[in-house]
């Protein structure tokens, strides 16, 4: 075989391969996992809002411990309540009970959030 | 409407200009597919399946640059050598023995197509871009991820395979 023969052959457009249902079975699949990919989102985003629900008790455990160690700390002698006063400002300034709201808040935009994701899916 | 325009709509998840992406890549993306794939329509249109719903993935990551056709060899081919390596070896369809006659031009496209078969994937899929598809040397380089003067030596040595080949078969047949 030649060179220009093989050439035209080469250069010869590959055969035309009939959509026998082939771009039907792609989109189906792609639309399938578009809902997969959504619905995963959405009990991500649900799945958060009830992590930081269930954790609302340890910041009231944490209020509590913070109420407790006040308490322990007025019945100390002088220089050791000063100590103590000096550790409860340090302990105010971070006061677990003061994140009980934003958490709440934040759980409750997750939830509203899955709750939207749900109702509309987002066109991705 | 524009490939690049479809693609962008595509992005944002609509299902529609996917469609129209799929109908009109489908029968190269295949065709490429099969020819790597030494006519194992099976394994071809299974690669192109998985070719198109990475693509769907990944659309967000096609900025344009070069063809959208092209963007799809390159995926084809990375999933083409990736399911080579996972089950080592392609299973061959296509008789590695000559036509016992060359009546027409499909009988001698099914020896171009039983020739290509003992070529490496690379040099397979070098001709076919540089040749059948109509890219040029830089363009196959860059959807091959391959240096240009890899593609440019696949060329030549799938070149002179397929010639060495063919020239044989042909002698064959003229002696018989």
């Amino acid at each position: 075989m030649n060179e220009s023969e093989l050439d035209k052959a080469l250069m010869a457009p590959l055969p035309e391969v009939v959509d026998d249902g082939f771009s039907q079975h792609v989109l189906v699949r792609v639309l399938e996992e578009k809902a997969r990919r959504e619905r995963n989102i959405t009990f991500g985003v649900a799945g958060a809002g009830v992590l930081l629900c269930a954790l609302m008790p340890f910041t009231r455990f944490g209020q509590a411990v913070d109420h407790w160690a006040i308490g322990f700390g007025n019945g100390l002698t002088d220089g050791l309540t000063n100590a103590a006063a000096n550790a409860m400002s340090k302990a105010d300034a971070l006061n677990l009970s003061s994140l009980s709201m934003p958490l709440l808040i934040t759980a409750g935009a997750l939830a509203l959030t899955a709750v939207v994701l749900q109702a509309f899916p987002a066109r991705r | 409407m524009e490939e690049r325009a479809l693609a962008a709509r595509a992005a944002l998840g609509d299902a529609a200009a996917f469609a129209a992406l799929v109908r009109a890549h489908q029968s190269r993306v295949r065709a490429f597919l099969l020819r790597l794939s030494s006519g194992n329509h099976a394994l071809a249109d299974d690669l192109a399946q998985e070719t198109f719903l990475e693509a769907f993935r990944k659309l967000a990551q096609y900025r344009g640059e070069g063809s959208f056709g092209g963007w799809l060899y390159r995926i084809a081919y990375t999933r083409f050598l990736m399911d080579r390596r996972a089950r080592k070896e392609i299973p061959a369809e296509i008789d590695l023995e000559p036509g016992a006659a060359r009546e027409s031009d499909d009988m001698a496209r099914l020896d171009l197509e039983r020739a290509m078969a003992s070529l490496s994937p690379g040099e397979r899929a070098a001709l076919t871009l540089c040749y059948a598809l109509g890219h040029s040397n830089e363009e196959a380089a860059d959807i091959l991820k391959m240096p240009l003067g890899t593609v440019k030596s696949h060329i030549l040595r799938g070149r002179e395979k397929l010639q060495n080949l063919l020239g044989a078969w042909r002698s064959d047949e003229a002696q018989a």
